[in-house]
């Protein structure tokens, strides 16, 4: 995320901090989907995922007159968001959940070839192998390329060390390309 | 693979929240306004500091008390007595309070 990015955060949020709904508002537009995904990246399930974000979001507005502006407004939205994630995995560990399908029975139904896959398609075959990671795997994946976080700011949201940040970036590469070469195998290359 | 297919790949793995997402969650940010929980007129900390106070005050008394500090022209009783009063009217005007607080939570017209 830019410096530029990063100052539109502040200004909303700091128009948050007064009261003002629409700034708010404009928060969530901007961090809804990054939100739910680095959800489901703990919870692999994406209505449980989407209950997460609208707590999270929930949260944020309760506490949002505690933001210190020392860090970025996102590093600060996905440590609340890895957390009320890790939360709800502990309480769905300890209850029998019906209600909330595991993602990857949702996606069990797609079984064509990357080569004849639509766009759509092939979305769902990367849900799918990203849903087979590690959590810790697809969290640091997740936070590095689609978030665009650094490794100091990785640490901050994971409490991870920088090295263990390192070691699961590398190893999550690696898991997610064999994860595709097993879902896809030599199609693997039309998707890229 | 190279570092910006990784990057293009996961970027596709990313999920969309579903239709009118923003709207709910306004919503339920306005339905629910902040509680603040409510204070607890007798937990056991309270009682541990009350308990505690009384110590250090009579402590503080006994100490100071042959150097004529706490002795008025009415004797050293009114002293202890004005802090009770003083403590218990606090407690009323707390509960009394929190009993307004309640009132107008639970009543209809805003």
């Amino acid at each position: 995320m830019d410096s530029r990015s990063q100052d539109e955060d502040y200004e909303l949020v700091s128009q948050a901090v007064n009261g003002s709904t629409a700034s708010f508002r404009a928060l969530i537009e901007r961090y809804k989907d990054k939100v739910k995904t680095l959800a489901a990246s703990v919870v692999k399930n994406e209505n449980l995922a989407e209950d997460i974000a609208q707590e999270v979001f929930i949260k944020v507005f309760r506490n949002i007159s505690r933001f210190q502006f020392r860090s970025k407004f996102s590093t600060w939205l996905y440590r609340i968001t890895v957390n009320t994630a890790l939360t709800a995995l502990k309480k769905q560990k300890n209850t029998v959940h019906l209600g909330y399908p595991p993602l990857e029975d949702e996606m069990s139904s797609i079984d064509t070839a990357a080569a004849n896959a639509t766009h759509a398609d092939q979305k769902i075959f990367i849900h799918k192998a990203m849903n087979k990671l590690k959590t810790d795997e697809a969290l640091v994946l997740r936070l590095f390329y689609l978030c665009e976080m650094k490794i100091s700011e990785i640490e901050a949201i994971t409490k991870f060390s920088q090295s263990k940040v390192r070691v699961t970036l590398h190893r999550g590469r690696k898991n997610l390309k064999t994860q595709l070469y097993n879902l896809l195998g030599p199609d693997l290359g039309n998707l890229l | 693979m190279k570092d910006s297919e990784y990057r293009n790949l996961i970027k596709q793995s990313e999920l969309a929240t579903s239709t009118g997402f923003t709207d709910r969650v306004m919503s339920e940010i306005e339905a629910k306004p902040v509680l603040k929980p409510s204070p607890v007129l007798w937990s056991k900390k309270k009682i541990f500091i009350a308990f505690a106070s009384v110590a250090v005050l009579s402590g503080v008394y006994l100490q100071f008390y042959w150097f004529g500090a706490f002795v008025s022209n009415y004797g050293a009783i009114p002293f202890f007595w004005s802090l009770f009063l003083l403590l218990g009217l606090n407690h009323v005007l707390t509960m009394r309070a929190c009993q307004n607080k309640l009132n107008a939570k639970s009543s209809p017209v805003k």
